[in-house]
């Protein structure tokens, strides 16, 4: 671990959903850090919690979620605990989000040039006055974004509406929208998932330029193995609301210790041979989650213990955590010599 | 499409509109059951006298070209003239059409100023008191007949407080340029004559707005519940943005529009309630007019009353397609 502590920290995270169904358990103890630098992804199915982790970073969960257990630290600040005036001063300058869909991410009534001149403007601030006084500092400022973020015609754009503009360009205001603020965390919620492939690969290579050079951390939020090898330096692999395995992203590839992320390899379409396995199964009823291990249901390796205790992240080889019976601690097993 | 494109083919979109309406209105008057003209000379007058006013009224030629002719008048400001009043329509027309036209108007801005915060503020507050006391309140709104709480009304602030006048119009400012009230009296800078004007609009003016107060203020709540819901509020509220610049400017732009169509489809609602508003205060507007005109089958009067209440009805509906197109690019584009 770095000396100074991770950027961010996210401890036992408990988050309770009230449904019509009854209380549905969406994320159950979440560990997860980010190092100052690094770019990290947390990578599972839909609806297994990641973009509820991401919220609730940010303190923008939906009213019926209930936060039951754990800590987010940031900077050593614990913002589950901050009152919504001081995330309001955190949002965007300090921890700043890429929304998903750039169709609907953008407010169609706005021009790109309004929209972030507003950000510019107002980020931070406890209210907004009435009409803009776009200097040519502010105007400057967004340009200089735009250009970043390398869209072609910056001074075009400025004044386009989203709907004149393609969904690789939406995407880059989305992404200079993030970036305004000058944030040190960015969280990228599936970013590209929907675009084409081309655009997608060439938007996450722009960004993990701006990351690298501009000294970034990184969140990102995917349901996409080859994207998270793409662009992190460590992956988190999470299943059912909680954290299967977490390892070095190259490291996962040569080997997956969970029987989950084996699948979820296995799962990845490749050029040669067929298309992909995929896993037997759904994802977990939340409500009445299975009561120890939650992959054991659709898990080929399931034994009797699976069953009668959750298994706890543990450290199972050198930097490479496993939530699974079938790992032991390395320190338990006798390998943990050179831990010290 | 530019701006101005998508304006001018709005306003050429109206143009058929006009001409249906016309047709319709003017087949409509002339199967009405009734003959105006033994109507108009009374049981006494003999078969010549009729036959002299129907070939004087043009009623004796085929209903094409009595058409025909009436549209020739009617782009020369002509209106024929009323069987009624005894005078041209168009005279009629100038002093009754602006008493109603000021007091419709004036309800529109009510309904707008006061439906669209109320409407916000229930739906930043959803499930609260208050946003119940709301939809309650609004819900009778819409339900009250408008006729029914112009009397309430009298008898609250005209009779028991005495604050307001009870009936009229009050009288006419020194000078009529445009011949609404209100209006004269601020550009002659008369104040006096303002107030007095004021005080005799406001009941039958919020009278009549209550009902397009509420449907706005419901209308304006729940898509405003919809706008927070979306990925772009969300997103919003990620940069840090201040909540009145979310809602206020944010998202009321998204949710305005699709409230927009409503406002104009309620001021036809307003043109049809203030016939029963202006019967309760003596408002000397369309409605005595009309109605009278109709029951004395005085054709030229029935069919211009409601030529410019249709025209009016089009013409705010052309305004508000071109605010919909100004504020929501999407209209203009074809999406959405």
């Amino acid at each position: 671990m770095n000396p100074t502590g991770p950027l961010l920290a996210i401890q036992d995270l408990g988050i309770h959903m009230r449904t019509y169904e009854g209380r549905a358990r969406v994320l159950n103890g979440v560990r997860l850090a980010i190092h100052e630098g690094e770019t990290v992804a947390l990578v599972g199915e839909t609806g297994c919690g990641k973009s509820i982790t991401a919220k609730a970073i940010l303190g923008l969960l939906p009213p019926n979620a209930e936060i039951v257990s754990g800590s987010i630290a940031f900077k050593g600040r614990d913002l589950l605990r901050l009152s919504e005036e001081e995330l309001h001063g955190i949002r965007g300058r300090q921890i700043a989000m890429i929304f998903q869909d750039p169709s609907t991410a953008l407010n169609p009534v706005f021009t790109v040039g309004e929209q972030l001149t507003d950000v510019v403007l107002w980020q931070g601030a406890r209210s907004a006055t009435i009409g803009r006084r776009v200097t040519p500092e502010v105007r400057q400022r967004c340009l200089e974004i735009l250009r970043l973020v390398r869209i072609p015609d910056p001074e075009g754009a400025f004044g386009r509406y989203p709907v004149e503009l393609s969904g690789g360009m939406r995407q880059r205001v989305l992404i200079a929208l993030a970036l305004v603020g000058r944030p040190e965390l960015l969280i990228a919620d599936e970013l590209g998932t929907a675009l084409d492939v081309s655009v997608q690969d060439q938007i996450l290579l722009e960004l993990r330029e701006l990351v690298r050079t501009g000294g970034l951390s990184v969140l990102y939020i995917t349901h996409n193995l080859g994207v998270a090898r793409l662009v992190s330096d460590r992956i988190y692999v999470m299943y059912g609301g909680e954290i299967a395995e977490m390892a070095p992203a190259a490291e996962i590839f040569r080997r997956q210790l969970h029987p989950y992320s084996q699948g979820l390899l296995a799962a990845v379409p490749r050029l040669t041979g067929t298309m992909g396995e995929g896993i037997e199964g759904r994802i977990p009823d939340y409500v009445n989650p299975p009561p120890a291990c939650r992959f054991e249901p659709r898990c080929p390796f399931r034994m009797e213990v699976c069953r009668l205790q959750r298994p706890l992240l543990v450290e199972a080889e050198r930097d490479r955590w496993v939530a699974c019976h079938l790992h032991g601690s390395r320190e338990d097993s006798g390998s943990g010599e050179e831990s010290g | 499409m530019g701006f101005r494109t998508y304006v001018l083919r709005r306003i050429l979109h109206m143009i058929p509109v006009m001409v249906g309406l016309s047709i319709l209105i003017f087949v409509i008057s002339r199967v009405m059951p009734g003959d105006p003209v033994r109507l108009a000379l009374g049981p006494e007058a003999n078969i010549e006298q009729i036959e002299q006013l129907r070939r004087l009224m043009g009623l004796d030629k085929p209903v094409h070209m009595q058409y025909i002719s009436y549209v020739a008048g009617v782009f020369r400001g002509d209106f024929g003239y009323s069987l009624l009043t005894r005078r041209a329509v168009a005279q009629d027309l100038k002093d009754f059409f602006p008493a109603t036209f000021e007091l419709t108007t004036l309800a529109m801005i009510l309904s707008i100023l006061l439906g669209v915060p109320l409407g916000v503020r229930a739906a930043v507050r959803k499930d609260s008191l208050e946003d119940h006391l709301n939809r309650v309140v609004a819900l009778a709104g819409v339900a009250l007949p408008r006729f029914w709480l112009a009397i309430l009304l009298q008898l609250a602030f005209a009779y028991h407080l005495g604050l307001l006048p009870t009936i009229g119009r009050g009288p006419a400012p020194a000078s009529q340029i445009t011949g609404l009230y209100l209006l004269d009296s601020l550009l002659t800078l008369d104040f006096n004559a303002f107030i007095v004007s004021l005080k005799h609009i406001a009941m039958p003016a919020f009278a009549l707005s209550v009902g397009t107060l509420a449907q706005i203020m419901r209308l304006i709540r729940a898509s405003m519940i919809e706008e927070m819901r979306r990925d772009h509020a969300l997103a919003a509220r990620s940069y840090g943005l201040p909540s009145n610049l979310i809602i206020y400017r944010y998202l009321l732009k998204n949710a305005f529009t699709s409230t927009l169509t409503i406002i104009g489809l309620s001021y036809g609602f307003l043109l049809g309630n203030a016939f029963l508003v202006e019967r309760v205060f003596a408002w000397p507007g369309m409605a005595f007019y009309g109605v009278d005109t109709l029951l004395a089958k005085d054709f030229n009067g029935v069919i211009a009353v409601t030529l410019v209440v249709g025209v009016a009805y089009a013409v705010t509906n052309l305004l508000v397609d071109i605010l919909y197109g100004f504020i929501d690019p999407r209209i203009r584009y074809g999406e959405g």
